[in-house]
């Protein structure tokens, strides 16, 4: 999966609009990121991916880079 | 045995997405939080007690129904919110309702889960001869157990109280069928009002406020829910016990008619009815007015489906309950 695809999946899980999430930006920057915005994170990894994020790990998540990191696909 | 009849009561006062973005200035976009949790609007008690909106639905169920209320011989209420620590609520709405002294009643404390776990005492009761009529009341008044700057719990829970009648009549099949339960208490900690019992009392202590990172306020006397770690449960537990139940009753997906979850938010639903397979024609979901209201989404939910033609006569039902915990419980009925 292609970069711009999975920001894409990033954004519409978050319900942000088009353009607004980019790898370096801060998770805490974006009005989008509260606990509906987690929620639906933990959705479309688990519906996309087979990554279920769990309590420790959605606290290690500080960047858009980090929710790329999960993004991998399995074989 | 059957579930003859459910009715449903809602406090009178309602608050809406757009009151709620009025209060909560910053980061509040009261259209998102529709497309997102399925809700419009939810309704309050302010004065009204659990007691007063159950005597209130099973007044309302003894009257649409006709059913006399002096054959009830059991009344079960689940609540999280009773009128006291003692006595209990289901003491206090017999003698309101006029139910002979001659019944047994108990309240249960559950929350999502209360529904059904309540339908399968109600068959175990009636299974075991000791009673034949049974009123289930599930009743609560969560909201106030939530502090009014947690904009995380305001959004989702709403008030509410539903009145279920399961009666028996001599040669009658038992149209309540398979039942299957679960309990993980590993996740207690998760949806908790921690002050105000035994372990914790109330204290100056307890009333100390809080802000978290988004914004929510919130004492240790207050609801509190983490809400992506009960997102997590949900997707562990439920796709595995609908599965079970239907394997249980030797069925498949397609073979129920309709699918009646706890209306816990549309997201949550949607999410599991992709991840299990269930047909969106096969899956109730209307809570646009109403909220989450615990242990009384499914027999409102159940309601609604009757009164909107949804369910005809001989369809199978799944009920599944999941939640505070962690409790969850599923079975299917025949209408």
């Amino acid at each position: 999966m292609e970069l711009a695809e999975k920001i894409s999946l990033i954004e519409k899980a978050l319900d942000t609009e088009p353009g607004t999430v980019k790898p370096e930006i801060q998770l805490t920057e974006l009005e989008e990121w509260d606990s509906l915005g987690v929620v639906s994170l933990i959705a479309m990894l688990d519906k996309h991916f087979s990554v279920r994020l769990q309590p420790d790990k959605i606290r290690a998540l500080k960047t858009v880079k980090d929710i790329l990191d999960q993004m991998i696909e399995k074989v | 045995m059957k579930v003859r009849h459910t009715s449903y009561v809602l406090p009178k006062k309602t608050v809406a997405n757009e009151d709620l973005a009025e209060e909560f200035s910053s980061g509040w976009d009261s259209r998102k939080i529709f497309r997102k949790t399925g809700i419009r609007s939810r309704h309050v008690a302010t004065t009204e007690k659990t007691s007063d909106l159950a005597v209130e639905a099973a007044e309302k169920l003894f009257s649409e129904s006709g059913f006399p209320k002096e054959n009830i011989d059991f009344i079960l209420l689940c609540t999280q919110s009773p009128d006291h620590f003692l006595p209990t609520t289901a003491c206090i709405v017999q003698d309101r309702l006029g139910v002979p002294t001659t019944c047994g009643a108990l309240d249960f404390n559950l929350g999502c889960s209360g529904f059904v776990t309540g339908l399968a005492l109600a068959k175990g009761l009636i299974s075991a001869s000791l009673a034949k009529n049974v009123l289930l009341l599930t009743v609560e008044t969560y909201t106030k157990h939530i502090h009014p700057q947690d904009r995380s719990v305001r959004t989702i829970f709403g008030d509410g109280a539903a009145a279920t009648l399961i009666t028996h009549q001599d040669g009658e099949p038992c149209k309540i069928d398979e039942f299957v339960f679960g309990t993980d208490g590993s996740g207690a900690g998760n949806l908790i009002v921690p002050a105000g019992g035994m372990a914790l009392p109330r204290s100056e202590e307890t009333a100390i406020e809080t802000t978290d990172e988004q914004g929510n306020t919130r004492s240790l006397n207050s609801l509190y829910m983490d809400g992506p770690a009960i997102f997590n449960f949900t997707l562990d537990t439920v796709p595995g016990t609908v599965k079970n139940l239907l394997g249980k009753a030797g069925m498949e997906i397609l073979d129920i008619d309709l699918y009646i979850f706890h209306q816990a938010t549309k997201f949550m639903l949607d999410s599991l009815r992709e991840k299990i397979g269930i047909p969106e024609d096969k899956f109730y979901f209307n809570m646009e007015g109403k909220g989450n209201t615990v242990s009384a989404t499914i027999p409102i939910a159940l309601r609604d489906a009757l009164d909107e033609g949804k369910i005809q006569q001989g369809d199978k039902l799944m009920l599944v309950g999941f939640g505070v915990g962690y409790s969850w419980t599923a079975c299917i009925i025949e209408w």
